[in-house]
């Protein structure tokens, strides 16, 4: 893997939300917001475990793919996801046989169109659970949570 | 092309790709025939996945999951790339699970996690359980007998099934209960990073503009990291040359060390040798004195492989001499059935040429007792019969006791007159062996003949006459040995008492119900039954004799005498035209053999227009009859010997006399 193929968007790692907008549909922006901070925390705790984060949000017609970084020439693809309350069962637990097969196609298409075809591969999941003010208690990195 | 520990450096880095491959044997079966098959393994970089391909059941395809738990459980990492794992011959279909050890095998080899000396020369199989642990396979002694055609000597199985190999001269067997007890630390002094630290790790994080987080770190796979690492960058990848490059020759010599010469003594080594530097060959010499399993030089630090070692695992013919047990003996003997010396008879002619018997009696004169006595006066089975027997009994997953050795004695199929017919002659859609196959010479058993449905009985006209069964399916058309003496016994009537002159009971079945009775029984499955014997219920001379025990030279030991030396007679007649019983006899072969005096040419020609026999029974009476004349030891078939076989055909004649 080529350095200078990474690059880490700098902008993506501050994690600026702590405001709670007012807007007419609240409920769906909460989950926008959310899910936006969970996505930013995991960048910065990769950036910070050494990871160089490549892509953030790349989306195709078959998914998107939360974050995709390398580390000891490995791509890793990371699913993020995160929780407010334990009443919906664990964060790690919605990352099902489904979202993981999603996960592959849309990471095949990556691979594709961005021509990393001899490349080593790796899917993690980062699970993210925060209080009632949108602030990060725990976050749990699951490294090859699957294949 | 596959790479070999010792040479494993050059091909591994070609035109800037890995070339991860390895190939390792492994077998199926086919019928009751083991098949090699090769397992090979291909890992490539690109989004990890794991494809089986060469026509594999679902038992395959599932095997994925066991050995990946298997490798993770014995401290292995298995490798987070796309996996291909190809089974040659490719348009064989496999089944089965024991290919579990050689595709575990194959991907620590092939993605270096392991040294595998002498891989090309070994036979990998078994189960694997979720910890690494080994479950026996049905079938090993076919699989093993194969490899061993296949000039391959040595064979790694579960140690269950170590025993049933070992019934397999000139081949090295390796038994072992869990994966782990194949490998070795190539150095003891290596630390192992991360190892057994499957766990996880906990810290506190600061986050800009939110409080500090609670962070854990879950790891799945050990050292992947490090494992990657090694196999990444240029840099990196080169330094790894370097010391592969300095340790190849010690490895050389270390892996000659191992094996003995004729295992492994392969042109490369040899060639490596050849290079060795004065000081290396010395310390090659001071590793074979020692056997030791350290290896010297750069290796010592860096390599976080592990060697497979065999030696100690190696079952010894000593070993094996000790665990042997003698078959424990019968006590059935035909001296504890009183009087019915014309059945003994008839039983001592049906063991002597393996010829069909039916016993017909009411109920309670002894024919089960009787037929259940026949394996006690039958000759032993030689030792191609008993590879054979064996093999049949391994593949149904019935040879359960291999610390016996190779079956002995001739089976004995009873099965319940319920059985269907896939049960009798084999099925399934992947077909295994029936109870004619599992009869396989030895004697099939049908007690209450008319009991069984008629279309059971049918099926076994095709055996009877052929000595196998071929199985058709989709995939494939199976064929099973099937060579057994058919006994059978049934009462005359459905109440049982027609004809017995009994006291008390007298037959009160209608005409019409005895003729249904005795349809279910078909006249071709009748015709090709030799002996049709009646069991009397016993007088009361019998009863007094019995009493007083009085031997009448019907026992079991004396009886045996006299089939040995009928069957002796026949093997040194029939010796090398490939058959070894009278009932084998046809065609030119019968006609050969079957030398009749004058007047028992007349008699015969007489037996047959008079009672209106088939040509498939007058063959049938001239073989019995050859029996009997064997059995009186002469060469030339006499009259009485003709008139003896043709009162054995009692159904017969009944049917025709109407």
């Amino acid at each position: 893997m080529n350095k200078s193929d990474l690059s880490v968007n700098a902008d993506s790692l501050c994690v600026a939300h702590s405001d709670r907008s007012e807007h007419t549909d609240e409920r769906q922006d909460d989950r926008k917001l959310k899910g936006r901070i969970a996505e930013d925390t995991a960048a910065y705790y990769l950036d910070q475990q050494g990871y160089q984060v490549m892509t953030r949000n790349w989306r195709c017609r078959s998914g998107e793919l939360d974050i995709i970084a390398a580390v000891d020439g490995i791509i890793v693809i990371v699913e993020v996801r995160s929780r407010s309350g334990i009443t919906h069962g664990t964060a790690a637990e919605s990352v099902d046989w489904r979202k993981q097969r999603q996960i592959r196609e849309t990471a095949e298409v990556y691979a594709y169109a961005t021509h990393q075809y001899n490349q080593r591969f790796r899917y993690d999941v980062i699970t993210i659970q925060m209080n009632s003010a949108y602030q990060v208690v725990e976050l749990e990195h699951i490294i090859e949570a699957f294949r | 092309m596959y790479y070999t520990p010792a040479d494993w450096q050059d091909n591994v880095y070609r035109r800037g790709v890995f070339v991860m491959y390895g190939k390792l044997f492994s077998a199926c079966l086919q019928g009751i025939h083991g098949v090699m098959v090769e397992v090979e393994t291909d890992l490539s970089n690109g989004l990890p996945m794991v494809s089986i391909i060469g026509l594999p059941d679902s038992a395959i395809r599932e095997s994925v999951e066991r050995v990946r738990s298997a490798i993770k459980n014995c401290g292995f990492t298995f490798p987070s790339q796309r996996v291909t794992i190809n089974l040659a011959p490719a348009d064989l279909r496999k089944e089965g699970s024991a290919f579990d050890l050689a595709i575990a095998m194959g991907i620590l080899a092939t993605s270096d996690q392991i040294i595998f000396p002498g891989q090309e020369k070994m036979l990998l199989i078994g189960e694997l359980a979720l910890d690494g642990a080994l479950r026996p396979v049905p079938g090993v002694l076919s699989m093993v007998d194969a490899a061993r055609q296949h000039g391959l000597t040595s064979v790694i199985l579960p140690a269950e099934n170590a025993m049933e190999a070992a019934l397999v001269e000139g081949v090295r067997i390796y038994g072992i209960k869990h994966m782990n007890e194949l490998f070795v630390e190539l150095n003891h002094n290596h630390s192992t990073p991360s190892r057994t630290e499957t766990g996880v790790e906990v810290f506190t994080m600061g986050v800009p503009g939110q409080p500090p987080m609670i962070v854990k770190k879950v790891t799945q796979a050990a050292s992947l990291q490090s494992v990657a690492a090694a196999h990444s960058t240029d840099a990196e990848l080169s330094e790894h040359t370097v010391i592969s490059e300095d340790s190849k020759d010690s490895k050389a010599a270390q892996i000659e060390s191992m094996e003995t010469p004729e295992a492994i003594g392969t042109a490369q080594n040899d060639e490596h040798s050849g290079n060795m530097s004065p000081v290396e060959s010395v310390q090659a010499q001071s590793n074979q004195n020692d056997s030791a399993i350290e290896l010297p030089g750069p290796l010592k630090k860096s390599d976080p492989r592990k060697l497979v070692h065999l030696e100690p695992l190696l079952l010894s013919r000593q070993h094996i001499r000790e665990l042997r047990q003698s078959a424990p003996a019968t006590h059935e003997d035909y001296a504890d059935v009183f009087g019915q010396q014309h059945v003994k008879r008839a039983l001592m002619i049906a063991a002597s040429g393996m010829h069909n018997i039916l016993l017909l009696g009411p109920p309670g004169t002894g024919k089960t007792m009787l037929i259940k006595r026949l394996p006690t006066i039958l000759p032993p089975l030689t030792e191609e019969e008993a590879l054979e027997v064996t093999k049949i009994l391994s593949v149904a997953g019935r040879f359960k006791d291999s610390t016996a050795g190779l079956v002995s004695t001739r089976p004995f199929r009873s099965p319940h007159h319920s059985i269907t017919v896939p049960g009798l002659i084999g099925g399934s859609s992947i077909p295994k062996p029936g109870e004619v196959s599992l009869a396989h010479q030895g004697i099939l058993f049908l007690d209450e003949l008319p009991e069984f449905p008629r279309s059971v009985l049918e099926v076994l006209r095709q055996p009877l006459e052929d000595h196998e069964v071929h199985i058709s399916r989709a995939r494939a058309v199976f064929t099973f040995p099937a060579n057994f003496l058919l006994a059978g016994s049934m009462n005359p009537c459905p109440c049982g008492y027609l004809g017995s002159h009994h006291p008390v009971h007298h037959c009160t079945c209608s005409d019409a119900q005895i003729a249904r009775y005795r349809a279910k029984i078909s006249g071709p499955l009748l015709d090709r039954i030799d002996l049709q014997i009646e069991v009397p219920r016993p007088s009361e001379r019998d009863w007094q004799q019995s009493e007083r025990f009085q031997p009448d030279g019907y026992d079991s030991a004396s009886m045996r005498d006299i089939v040995h030396r009928t069957h002796e007679r026949q093997l040194k007649r029939y010796a090398g035209i490939g058959i070894q019983w009278n009932s084998q006899l046809s065609g030119r072969w019968l006609r050969e053999h079957t030398h009749l005096a004058a007047d028992a040419n007349l008699l015969l020609e007489a037996a047959f227009e008079q009672l209106g026999m088939s040509m498939r029974a007058r063959d049938r009476v001239l073989k019995l009859a050859r029996t009997i004349a064997d059995l009186e030891e002469k060469n030339q078939i006499e009259a009485v010997h003709i008139a003896e076989a043709i009162q054995y055909r009692q159904l017969d004649r009944k049917k025709t006399g109407g």
